[in-house]
């Protein structure tokens, strides 16, 4: 592959020497890191953080953001347990809770790419929405479940693997395909890069928006309806505060604010750099509280590290062209 | 000599090899309004900046009121008694008028605890407003004001400082005629108590009203010195353009082929009953100063302006509507001003520069071949000599030559009918201008149709079939390649 390519395969290099190293390290130091039971439980943990933090990644690339993601996982969560309790089909159950994160999705995109609000307030506010609504439509209670299906979607195995697994390995290929092989994903890139001149070579841009932040309320639905099927239960407080890990995430894989750069193959590493973190913590004996002060000293590292390799590199650069 | 304030002896500067400014020599007296003149990238706004201490001299020195000086900074001019209001104002909108004028030295009620004195801003803004003539509370806000009543908070904030040279860029392009009158009078008036201005404008006609003396700057170098009353507007055009038109245009002539855009009565935000047309085969200009609405029909023609009045012919079907999408679309491409902004995704390499405004004419389905994509930015690349080591080189890395390339192979990759040049040589070394003339010629010999806005009149009258002067918004004339002189042109602009 050539370098300079979407993905920086320079500086994931060195993130994954830092998740190698974190591995190694939290193998002899802590106690029932390193067995199947838990590896096998840190992954299905993961997988659910990556299939939400894929979509983030390119709301992240178009230069947006979208705060909601935790509360559409609540919203999806409840909508979906409780379309159950209702009698309702787990089929329609199932499309109930992605479709709430769809409308919570175009509703951001529509903000953001048509009527041109900030994204950050747009999405903040939509996040209360969402937040409010799983509380009003369940009355702030937990929405228990008796559904075998929701259960396995859950728990449930297939050849000694999570279901997930299998489902998060061919939902991610599609979206590194989408990502970077496709008309669409070259157009995100693009607009990241420079929305002006994406606009101006005909890009229509607020379309790009509109499917970009579906897509991620899609995949925050979905991220939802795991975690419900963890617990086969809905619960609106199930994704609170879970936004933070998810763009916490991104940026340690590399996409930067600003977008246009970065992708989804960083925020894989980000995302296994940061789910062996927390449970490593958590097996070392450090409370949550403790965790949340960690993981921000480790987006710190993540960036500045970042920010001076990229120096490096320019200068670096600088030295080699003269044209 | 006794009267002269500020001296400036032997002055040179380049950018990145290219001379802007060679050996300038010039004294500006006590209290007079000195005028400097010259074309769009003459130099003047480079001097101006090199007296304010924005941009370092490469050579020369300075000598104000008889002693050298070194002016380093902005501070450092200021403190010595220069100060320049620039075109575009240094004015923070959501902060008050006096917060405006006093910025970064307020001044503070004890030496202790660093209260600022908002009653003193207040009340010693209040006087130089009313100096100014200007009846406004100085605790409004900034953004509340037109453009003439910033300008004036401008001159404030300069007078604040005591400033004894006022440098003013192009201070009236953006005022109406009344407010005009009344910049002159203040002129006037800080003349009367012994503040030299040095005055850049474009506008002709104004210059004999306001200035005493004037220079005329060319190509880096001063053309001439003149005082006021002898000097004709004839005269100082023709010491403007002055230079020869060198033989870099390699165009040839043909037959015309059909009509493939143009407008009707078509009026947006800045311009209005612009009626022009460009033929296949042909390259038409726009000239005018800037300001003027160039810039504006353009992209109102491209869609990323809306069409208020009128309407776009394109290939003889009318459009009331346009946008982006539609242009390109339809086979429009636009060449904008400003490379760096609207032209190419610095931060990304060539090659998706290249192919991303025409992915769907490239591939069928929605997905991407990387081999197509790779052969067809090898092809642009070296069919326009784009210098780079790779397709993969990201563009802020390329030369400005080199960007301009990539930003023209985008389109024609697009396979585009119909080319926009917004300043197409703007900030680009000589070689790799007579390139993009090469190229934008081999284009119109295939058969496309090209509208080029150009302030730089020989290559427009090097370049162009037909040229439209525009002032004001409105179409003021149109020449044809054997009519058109600089003289002409500049007369029918200003």
């Amino acid at each position: 592959m050539k370098r300079n390519d979407y993905s920086r395969y320079r500086e994931i290099k060195g993130l994954l020497a830092g998740v190698l190293l974190l591995f190694v390290f939290m193998s002899f130091a802590a106690e029932g890191f390193f067995g199947w039971y838990n590896l096998h439980n840190v992954l299905k943990d993961l997988l659910i953080l990556m299939i939400v933090a894929s979509g983030m990644t390119l709301v992240i690339l178009l230069g947006k953001i979208d705060m909601s993601a935790g509360s559409v996982m609540s919203l999806a969560s409840i909508v979906t347990t409780l379309l159950l309790s209702y009698g309702f089909h787990i089929a329609f159950a199932l499309l109930g809770g992605l479709l709430a994160g769809a409308i919570i999705g175009l509703l951001n995109g529509y903000l953001v790419g048509v009527l041109n609000l900030n994204h950050f307030v747009a999405t903040f506010a939509t996040m209360s929405i969402a937040k409010g609504l799983a509380l009003v439509a369940c009355n702030g209670d937990i929405i228990s479940s008796d559904s075998d299906i929701l259960l396995f979607i859950g728990t449930g195995k297939i050849f000694g693997l999570f279901f997930i697994v299998w489902f998060a390995a061919i939902l991610l290929l599609i979206m590194f395909f989408v990502s970077t092989k496709t008309k669409f994903g070259y157009k995100i890139y693009s607009i990241g890069g420079s929305e002006q001149v994406a606009r101006l070579s005909g890009i229509k841009t607020s379309n790009v928006y509109l499917v970009t932040y579906v897509i991620a309320g899609i995949l925050a639905a979905l991220g939802g309806i795991f975690m419900a099927g963890k617990a086969n239960s809905g619960n609106a407080t199930i994704g609170d505060g879970y936004e933070f890990s998810v763009i916490a995430t991104v940026l340690i894989g590399g996409t930067p604010f600003e977008g246009g750069k970065g992708g989804l193959l960083g925020t894989l590493i980000g995302a296994i750099f940061l789910v062996i973190l927390k449970n490593g913590l958590s097996m070392l004996g450090f409370t949550p509280a403790w965790q949340y002060a960690l993981i921000g000293l480790a987006i710190l590292i993540a960036i500045v590290a970042d920010v001076s390799i990229n120096e490096r590199r320019k200068a670096e650069e600088k030295r080699r062209v003269k044209l | 000599m006794n009267d002269t304030i500020l001296e400036i002896r032997n002055i040179s500067k380049s950018f990145s090899g290219v001379p802007v400014l060679e050996d300038i020599n010039m004294s500006i007296k006590k209290s007079e309004v000195h005028v400097i003149v010259g074309e769009n990238g003459a130099g003047k706004s480079t001097l101006m900046k090199i007296i304010s201490g924005v941009y370092r001299k490469d050579k020369g020195d300075l000598f104000f009121e008889g002693k050298p000086v070194q002016i380093n900074s902005v501070q450092k001019a200021l403190n010595v008694g220069i100060g320049i209001i620039h075109q575009e104002f240094n004015l923070l909108p959501h902060r008050s008028i006096g917060q405006n004028i006093f910025l970064g030295r307020e001044p503070i009620k004890s030496n202790f605890l660093k209260v600022i004195d908002h009653d003193l801003i207040c009340k010693k803004s209040k006087e130089l407003l009313d100096y100014l003539g200007l009846d406004i509370d100085p605790r409004t806000l900034v953004y509340n004001l037109g453009i003439a009543q910033q300008q004036m908070v401008e001159v404030a904030k300069a007078l604040c400082f005591k400033s004894k040279v006022l440098i003013m860029d192009e201070p009236t392009a953006t005022l109406t005629r009344k407010e005009t009158v009344k910049l002159f009078e203040i002129i006037r008036k800080l003349k009367s108590e012994g503040v030299s201005i040095i005055y850049i404008s474009h506008r002709l006609e104004e210059i004999k009203q306001i200035a005493d003396t004037l220079t005329v700057l060319r190509d880096g170098r001063i053309v001439g010195d003149l005082s006021i009353e002898n000097a004709s507007i004839d005269q100082i055009i023709r010491m403007m353009v002055g230079r020869e038109i060198k033989d870099q245009y390699k165009r040839q002539y043909h037959m015309h082929g059909e009509e493939v855009l143009k407008t009707e009565n078509l009026g947006a935000k800045r311009f209005s009953n612009v009626n022009i047309n460009v033929h296949r085969g042909e390259i038409v200009g726009l000239s005018g100063l800037v300001g003027a609405g160039r810039t504006e029909i353009a992209k109102t023609i491209f869609g990323e302006d809306a069409i208020e009045k009128g309407s776009v012919n394109i290939y003889g079907k009318k459009y009331h509507r346009m946008s982006t999408q539609k242009a390109t679309k339809l086979r429009i491409g636009l060449v904008p001003e400003d490379r760096k902004e609207e032209g190419a995704i610095m931060e990304m390499s060539i090659r998706h520069n290249i192919v991303h405004a025409v992915l769907p004419r490239l591939f069928k389905s929605s997905v991407i071949s990387k081999k197509t994509e790779l052969a067809v930015a090898t092809k642009y690349m070296e069919e326009l000599g784009i210098k780079a080591p790779s397709v993969n080189k990201l563009v802020k890395l390329l030369s400005g030559g080199n960007q301009q390339k990539v930003v023209i192979a985008k389109w024609m990759c697009a396979d585009c009918e119909i080319l926009i040049f917004d300043e197409p040589t703007r900030g680009i070394d000589v070689g790799a201008k007579a390139e993009i003339y090469g190229i934008m010629s081999e284009l119109v010999e295939r058969g496309k149709a090209i509208l080029m806005i150009s302030s730089d009149l020989p290559e427009l009258i090097g370049m162009c079939d037909r040229i439209y002067t525009i002032k004001d918004g409105m179409v003021t004339a149109e020449f044809s390649r054997t009519e058109a002189t600089q003289e002409k042109i500049l007369a029918a602009c200003v």
